[in-house]
């Protein structure tokens, strides 16, 4: 009895996790001389309702600015993506989300961003909303290039930024339907 | 007894599937794509004087302006060999697709206009697939010097040079790359007066196997050598090239820096002109300057 009433309870916590694995994400720069932007749509994402816990991460070679040498200078010079695949962020929500309630309604989670075996806690602001599909979630924020060990050449700086901007745009779907 | 074995199994299986959804908390890490192509094994189209298997993007025009100064040997009399004036070969080459880029140069040694294409039919893989990557380069060159010196008439047909190079490199690690140059080349004429090493005034076919390395000590800074034997058929005499360098990327431009025994900046003349002799202080400073513009 005690088993049925414990998985009883387990049951909601998978029917309130909704995961994805083709959100978008963008890495905007604007520098002084030139403004570009690396692009994915392999943004994968994970939010469990029930404890608020959220999940993030792209794989940083997916990541395309539709220029092929400034490509493979950022994958291997900056980014170092071999070494270091991934850019993750993970946090919790701290705000109220109603899954029941129609439009976008203002989230905001407190975690960490990751990038380079680097970590920097952040706050993020974005927006949620409960779709017929599941649940899509929107957010941007600013990272700073020197914070994760990038050293920019001086050469360079009126054309790459170190201020990067980030936004994604991801629909999560119901755990269970994926 | 046996009921109660039944409810611990089904206790412990029920923790198990809990905890499962808890691991959920984290997706797991996977890569979009596991096997890649292995990039920037150089970082550019040429190492020091050798040409590499880089290729350039589609749309993407590279521009290189390479200088080989005089010897150092007679040391401040001439500033090192700065004094004595460069050869310089400036280049523009343009890529047609990811694989296949088409160039033009000049040099100011013996005012040599030269052409080719460059094409890469091989690409390192970091999973399975290609060990090395490799390319061809297929150069057509005409020397436009006045030779009225000489007091010999030089034709159109006698000014001719032709040469093909076969790069194959492999990039080992984040830090270490070897290249493999195979070339072949080949005169219309040549003159023992003129700066292709000929003594014999016979030789008109060269052939070598350029060797190359890289060692990054930074992200963005290598050291450099070059090695070239190469082979002259006629003499059956092998000349030894012989350079060592820097390379700085920048991002849109690579320096490189060099000392090296050899005048050529090209791969006709790298087989076939002189080359001094280290431990006499035969060689000479030169750099180059490589920049990548994305112009489609």
């Amino acid at each position: 009895m005690l088993s049925v009433f414990l998985l009883l309870c387990g049951r909601p916590a998978i029917a309130q996790s909704y995961v994805a694995t083709d959100g978008y994400v963008e890495f905007i720069s604007t520098a002084p001389l030139l403004e570009f932007k690396g692009t994915s749509d392999n943004l994968a994402g994970f939010i469990n309702l029930e404890t608020g816990e959220v999940d993030f991460f792209v794989d940083l070679a997916s990541l395309d600015t539709g220029n092929r040498r400034r490509d493979r200078d950022m994958r291997q010079i900056y980014l170092e993506t071999d070494k270091y695949p991934f850019a993750e962020f993970g946090g919790k929500l701290t705000s109220d989300f109603d899954p029941e309630m129609e439009g976008e309604q203002t989230a905001t989670v407190t975690g960490s961003f990751k990038m380079r075996e680097i970590t920097r806690d952040m706050t993020v602001s974005g927006t949620m909303e409960a779709t017929n599909e599941g649940i899509r979630i929107r957010a941007g924020w600013e990272i700073l290039l020197e914070d994760f060990g990038i050293d920019r050449p001086s050469i360079l700086f009126y054309e790459l930024s170190d201020v990067q901007t980030i936004n994604i745009d991801i629909l999560l779907r119901p755990h269970d339907e994926n | 007894m046996m009921k109660t074995k039944f409810c611990l199994s089904a206790i412990a299986l029920t923790l198990t599937l809990l905890a499962a959804s808890d691991a959920a908390a984290q997706l797991t890490r996977e890569r979009v794509v596991q096997n890649r192509p292995v990039e920037l094994t150089f970082p550019t189209s040429r190492h020091i004087q050798l040409n590499t298997t880089e290729p350039l993007a589609t749309g993407e025009l590279y521009y290189s302006i390479m200088h080989a100064f005089g010897t150092v040997e007679n040391g401040i009399t001439d500033f090192w060999g700065l004094d004595q004036g460069a050869n310089i070969r400036f280049s523009l080459e343009y890529g047609i697709s990811d694989r296949f880029s088409v160039f033009a140069a000049r040099s100011s040694m013996d005012k040599v206009y030269d052409m080719g294409f460059r094409y890469q039919y091989l690409q390192q893989m970091t999973g399975s697939g290609s060990p090395v990557s490799a390319g061809m380069v297929l150069t057509a060159g005409w020397m436009t010097e006045d030779y009225t010196f000489l007091n010999q008439t030089y034709s159109f047909s006698d000014r001719n040079q032709l040469s093909l190079a076969l790069p194959v490199s492999r990039k080992f690690d984040d830090r270490f790359s070897l290249l493999l140059v195979p070339t072949i080349a080949a005169f219309s004429r040549t003159n023992p007066l003129l700066r292709i090493e000929d003594p014999l005034d016979t030789d008109e076919t060269f052939a070598g196997v350029g060797m190359g390395s890289r060692y990054k000590f930074t992200s963005r800074s290598s050291v450099t050598v070059q090695y070239v034997p190469s082979y002259r058929f006629e003499n059956e005499t092998v000349n030894q090239n012989f350079a060592i360098g820097l390379d700085m990327e920048t991002g849109g431009h690579v320096f490189q820096i060099f000392f090296s025994n050899a005048r050529a900046l090209n791969d006709a003349y790298l087989l076939a002109g002189p080359n001094g002799n280290f431990p006499d202080f035969e060689f000479r400073f030169g750099f180059n300057i490589n920049r990548s513009f994305q112009i489609r």
